[in-house]
């Protein structure tokens, strides 16, 4: 499995540079819009994007014919694009974290803005892989431009405004006993399972794909 | 364990088309060619069995060993050349190297390079820029540089000029040099596979017509070329095909059937599985 990481990363060389550029472009525009949360909500788009462009430079090489005869099982396949998927969140949220401190935020704030892309970024990628899998990049595309709106929306309004809802609001009454930071643990635990549910799911469908 | 190839009784049902009842047996060591019209059903059987495409019914064993069983290390053994599968399009010789390292246990990076270097690929191009000449012969570098001990080639010469199609064939027949290697190559370049196949089988609309050794084939049969009132006087159950030409009738006859009198030539692969297929479609 280590060839497919080396192989998705030699694809995704020429992409890598243009999302560079590309980040540090959006990174200047949060810069003047004054909204860190802007800037974490593209780190999460690019975070689904980089194991979507795997796949896509996978189907339209062929190189899946090939992968599928070869001694990688067909879950080692599916198994390599989630941990791309993930490679790239923890690093997207390692970028987001970094950028959002140089926006000003404190490290504390940084941390936990960046941290909350970690669910976002789960579910979006949980949401597309399967459907990927099942019709083919060109129709999750359109799947990704949905669950991206929505995940910008959501972040870069819900954003700087969530010390204020994790702290005293009425909402969290019941839950009144744990920390946001637990309560963030806990969501990404579950998105967690989600993202085992999704893999599975992958599989599933992968395994059953006719080339 | 004598078979590379044993397929018994394969069916896949598809919209329109159909394998049915597919038998083929390939003894360990040899080179059985496959052959058919476009749409025969060719890269069907083979997508069968490297297991590409799922199977309605019957049984496919690689090394005796049933398919459905086949795990990682028998995969080592099997190399695949296909025509419609891809390197990645950013890589070079050299990332391709790593990339297998990564997937073959017994990838061999030495055999590797010499076969790059011997098929003349250049080193640091990307695979994107290559011509598909140059894309098939680094797919059969790939296939042989790890263990295999079956090599599966789908239409793995088309595409390669006339020069490049012989030194593909030097070396499959440096390949089955070792008795426990075998080769299946579908090609539709008949004069290739008769200088190198030790086994023909023929492919017609999703049932297979034969599957013989090479040299029978040709001893069996041949072609009468006559005039109408000398093909009259021909035993008709040894007429396996014919047809009428400006000089009147040619025909494939079965050589022990027919007068020795009667003056014939020798008939080459193409020549049988073209009339037989003419005659199938009359």
């Amino acid at each position: 499995m280590k060839g497919l990481l080396i192989k998705d990363f030699i694809n995704l060389r020429q992409q890598l540079k243009i999302y560079i550029i590309i980040i540090i472009l959006w990174f200047f525009i949060s810069l003047w819009n004054g909204q860190p949360g802007f800037f974490s909500g593209i780190m999460v788009m690019f975070a689904v994007m980089i194991p979507m462009t795997a796949v896509a430079y996978d189907d339209s090489c062929g190189w899946n014919v090939f992968a599928v005869t070869s001694p990688l099982s067909r879950k080692k396949i599916i198994l390599s694009k989630y941990l791309i998927m993930l490679i790239s969140i923890v690093v997207s949220a390692v970028i987001a974290c970094a950028g959002s401190m140089v926006l000003g935020e404190s490290l504390e704030e940084s941390i936990f803005l960046s941290a909350v892309l970690f669910p976002f970024g789960i579910i979006m990628g949980a949401v597309l892989m399967p459907v990927i899998f099942k019709f083919g990049v060109e129709k999750g595309r359109f799947a990704f431009i949905a669950v991206v709106a929505a995940a910008i929306a959501v972040i870069s309004f819900v954003g700087p405004k969530l010390p204020d809802l994790f702290g005293e609001g009425a909402f969290f009454n019941a839950v009144i006993s744990m920390s946001r930071w637990s309560w963030l643990a806990f969501l990404t635990g579950f998105m967690a399972v989600l993202g085992c549910i999704s893999f599975f799911l992958s599989v599933r469908i992968y395994g059953k794909k006719e080339f | 364990m004598n078979n590379a190839i044993e397929i018994t009784g394969l069916s896949k049902k598809y919209d329109g088309f159909k394998l049915e009842n597919i038998n083929i047996v390939l003894p360990k060591g040899y080179i059985m060619g496959f052959i058919g019209e476009n749409g025969a059903g060719k890269t069907t059987v083979i997508k069968a069995m490297t297991g590409l495409i799922r199977y309605d019914s019957g049984d496919i064993k690689l090394f005796g060993e049933s398919f459905k069983n086949i795990g990682a290390a028998v995969r080592e053994n099997i190399g695949v050349v296909m025509d419609d599968y891809g390197l990645p399009p950013e890589a070079d010789t050299k990332d391709i190297n790593k990339i297998m390292k990564g997937i073959y246990s017994t990838w061999n990076s030495r055999a590797f390079f010499r076969y790059t270097e011997k098929f003349g690929l250049p080193q640091n191009k990307r695979i994107k820029s290559y011509s598909t000449g140059m894309k098939r012969k680094l797919s059969i570098a790939v296939a042989l540089s790890h263990n295999s001990r079956l090599l599966i080639l789908d239409e793995a010469t088309s595409g390669l000029d006339p020069v490049a199609r012989d030194e593909l064939l030097d070396i499959l027949r440096e390949f089955i040099q070792d008795e426990d290697n075998s080769v299946f190559i579908s090609s539709h370049i008949l004069s290739d596979l008769e200088k190198v196949c030790d086994y023909i089988t023929l492919i017609h609309e999703g049932r297979i017509v034969f599957s013989d050794e090479k040299d029978e084939l040709l001893a069996s049969y041949a072609i009468a070329r006559c005039t109408v009132k000398t093909f009259e006087n021909i035993n008709k159950s040894a007429v396996v095909a014919f047809r009428r030409t400006e000089f009147g009738i040619e025909a494939l006859v079965k050589r022990q059937m027919v007068n020795e009198a009667l003056i014939t030539d020798n008939a080459t692969v193409e020549d049988i599985m073209v009339m037989m297929i003419k005659e199938e479609k009359r």
